[in-house]
C-alpha cells in the first residue's frame, strides 16, 4: 500500500544537502553558550565593529 | 574584556576608489568631503594616529585594538606603504594590546604581492561583492561603467588558492535573486558572509518601495535565512542572522545596524580628521565630521568636542514611532542612516522597518523564541552582568 507524500510546508521543509549538524540544530545552543559566557564575564557583549568591515 | 571606553579604528588609508558603485555612500550620495582629502594617508598622519591610538588604549585598558584599513579602496595606498602601516601598528601597539588588523577591499587589485603582504602581517580580508556577474555588475562598476565581478572573483580565487580566509561583504540588491546570490558566494568558497541593508533614507526610499513593494529586503533575506537554516552548519557564518538570533536570545547586537548599541569605533580620514559613523555620509554633506584631527586631539576628546557624535556613539534615543513596537529592544529603530529624514532627523523608524519586522518574525518562528522569552532572557543576562560588576573589586 502506498501513500502519497504531502508537500512539505515551510515549517517542515527537509534539508536538501547532506550536512550534519545543521543550523536548525545548532543555532539556539550556540547562542545560548555565547550568552552564558557574556553573563559570567568571559565574553564581551554589544557592538564592537563598523558594519562595513 | 572590553572597557566602556575601548575603541577600534576604521582607517581610511585611501580616499579614492577604482570603482564607482552607484550606491556608494562615500562618493555617490550626500557627502562630498572626499574631494578635499589627500588621496592617500601619509606616513606622518598614520604615525600621529597610531600614537593617539596607543594613548587611548593605555587609558581604556582595552586588551585588543582592531584597526580596519578602509577607503575608498585601501589597496590604492600601495602594498609597500600598507606593509609599513601594518608593521608600525604592531610595533607601536603590540606591547600593550593584541592588535587585530583587517582590510576591506573591492578585491580587484589583489595580486601575489598583496597576498604576501596580507599573509606576512596577518591581516584579515573582507571583499565587497554583491552576487554573480549579472547582479553585481548592475551597481559595482568602474569609472567607465564596466562591471567589476570578474576582477573581484580573480582576487577571491587568489585568496582561496593561497588558503587565506576571507569574508564577503554584500549589499542587498532589492529585487535580485537571493539564492542565486547566496549560492554564488558559497561556490566561491566563502564561509563568512555579511548582507548589508542598502543605505537609503526616508528622503530617498520612495522609488524602491514603488517598484518592489513594502518588504524588498526581507523578500531577499528570508530565503537565504532558510537556505542557511536547513542546508548549512553554523560553520557558515552570516553575520546579520547570527546577530538577529543573538538579540532574540536576549543578548546585545554586535553590529551597529541592529539594536542601536553604543559604538566602539571611530573613523580616521586620510588627512587625519576624525569621523563618526561613516554611513551617515548618506544623509547630509559633512554630517560625519567631528572637527577633530589626530594631529591635535586625543580620541577621548570626542565627547566634549562634538555632542552629536558623542550621542551617536552612546546610541541615539529610540525613535518615537518605535516606542510601542514589540521589537523596540531588539531592533531599536534599525541602523541610524536608515532612520534619517531631512524633516525629522533621526526620529523615524528605519526605512526597512517592515523588512526588519518580517525578518524578526521569521527568525523567531524558526528558533521558537517568543517576545516573552526574549524579555526573560534579557533580564536574566542583565542581572548576571550586574552581579558580576558587584563581585568585581573596585
Amino acid at each position: 500500500m502506498s501513500h502519497a507524500q504531502p508537500q512539505a510546508t515551510i515549517e517542515e521543509r527537509p534539508t536538501s544537502v547532506d550536512v550534519e549538524p545543521r543550523v536548525q540544530d545548532q543555532l539556539r545552543d550556540a547562542l545560548e553558550h555565547e550568552l552564558v559566557a557574556v553573563g559570567d564575564g568571559r565574553a564581551d557583549d554589544g557592538a564592537f565593529m563598523f558594519t562595513d568591515t | 574584556m572590553r572597557s566602556e571606553s575601548s575603541l577600534n579604528y576604521i582607517v581610511k588609508i585611501a580616499s579614492r576608489c577604482n570603482l564607482n558603485c552607484s550606491y556608494c555612500y562615500v562618493y555617490n550620495q550626500a557627502d562630498t568631503s572626499w574631494r578635499e582629502r589627500p588621496a592617500v594617508m601619509s606616513k606622518d598622519t598614520f604615525n600621529a594616529m597610531i600614537e593617539r591610538v596607543r594613548r587611548h588604549a593605555l587609558l581604556s585598558g582595552q586588551e585588543t585594538v582592531t584597526i580596519a584599513f578602509h577607503g575608498g579602496e585601501p589597496t590604492l595606498a600601495g602594498s609597500s606603504r600598507f606593509a609599513w602601516m601594518c608593521a608600525t601598528a604592531r610595533e607601536r601597539l603590540g606591547d600593550i594590546a593584541r592588535v587585530s588588523l583587517l582590510v576591506q577591499t573591492n578585491g580587484t587589485r589583489l595580486d601575489s604581492t598583496w597576498l604576501a603582504v596580507l599573509g606576512e602581517h596577518d591581516v584579515q580580508v573582507g571583499v565587497s561583492l554583491d552576487g554573480p556577474k549579472e547582479i553585481n555588475d548592475l551597481d559595482r562598476v568602474d569609472h567607465k561603467g564596466r562591471g567589476s565581478h570578474d576582477a573581484v572573483v580573480r582576487g577571491i580565487a587568489l585568496l582561496r588558492d593561497a588558503g587565506m580566509p576571507f569574508k564577503i561583504l554584500s549589499v542587498v540588491r532589492p529585487g535580485a535573486d537571493p539564492l542565486r546570490t547566496h549560492h554564488h558566494f558559497l561556490e566561491l568558497g566563502c564561509t563568512s558572509i555579511s548582507y548589508l541593508l542598502p543605505a537609503y533614507t526616508h528622503d530617498t526610499i520612495a522609488p524602491v518601495r514603488a517598484e518592489l513593494g513594502p518588504t524588498p529586503c526581507a523578500d531577499f533575506l528570508i530565503p537565504i535565512f532558510d537556505d542557511w537554516w536547513f542546508n548549512s552548519s553554523i560553520d557558515v557564518s552570516i553575520r546579520e542572522f547570527w546577530n538577529l538570533g543573538r538579540v532574540i536570545m536576549g543578548g546585545s547586537s554586535q553590529l551597529d545596524t541592529l539594536g542601536n548599541p553604543p559604538l566602539h569605533f571611530v573613523c580616521v580620514e586620510t588627512d587625519g580628521s576624525l569621523q563618526g559613523l561613516d554611513k551617515l555620509r548618506s544623509c547630509e554633506d559633512g554630517l560625519t565630521d567631528m572637527a577633530l584631527s589626530v594631529h591635535d586631539a586625543d580620541f577621548g576628546e570626542i565627547a566634549q568636542a562634538n555632542p552629536f557624535h558623542a550621542a551617536v556613539m552612546k546610541g541615539l534615543p529610540l525613535p518615537s514611532g518605535c516606542r510601542a513596537c514589540p521589537e523596540r529592544d531588539t531592533c531599536a529603530g534599525g541602523h541610524l542612516p536608515n532612520r534619517y529624514s531631512r524633516a525629522r532627523g533621526f526620529d523615524n523608524p528605519s526605512v526597512w522597518c517592515a523588512d526588519l519586522l518580517a525578518l524578526f518574525a521569521h527568525v523567531r518562528a524558526r528558533m521558537g523564541v517568543s517576545h516573552e522569552e526574549t524579555a526573560l532572557r534579557r533580564s536574566a543576562l542583565r542581572q548576571a552582568r550586574e552581579r558580576l560588576v558587584v563581585a568585581q573589586p573596585s
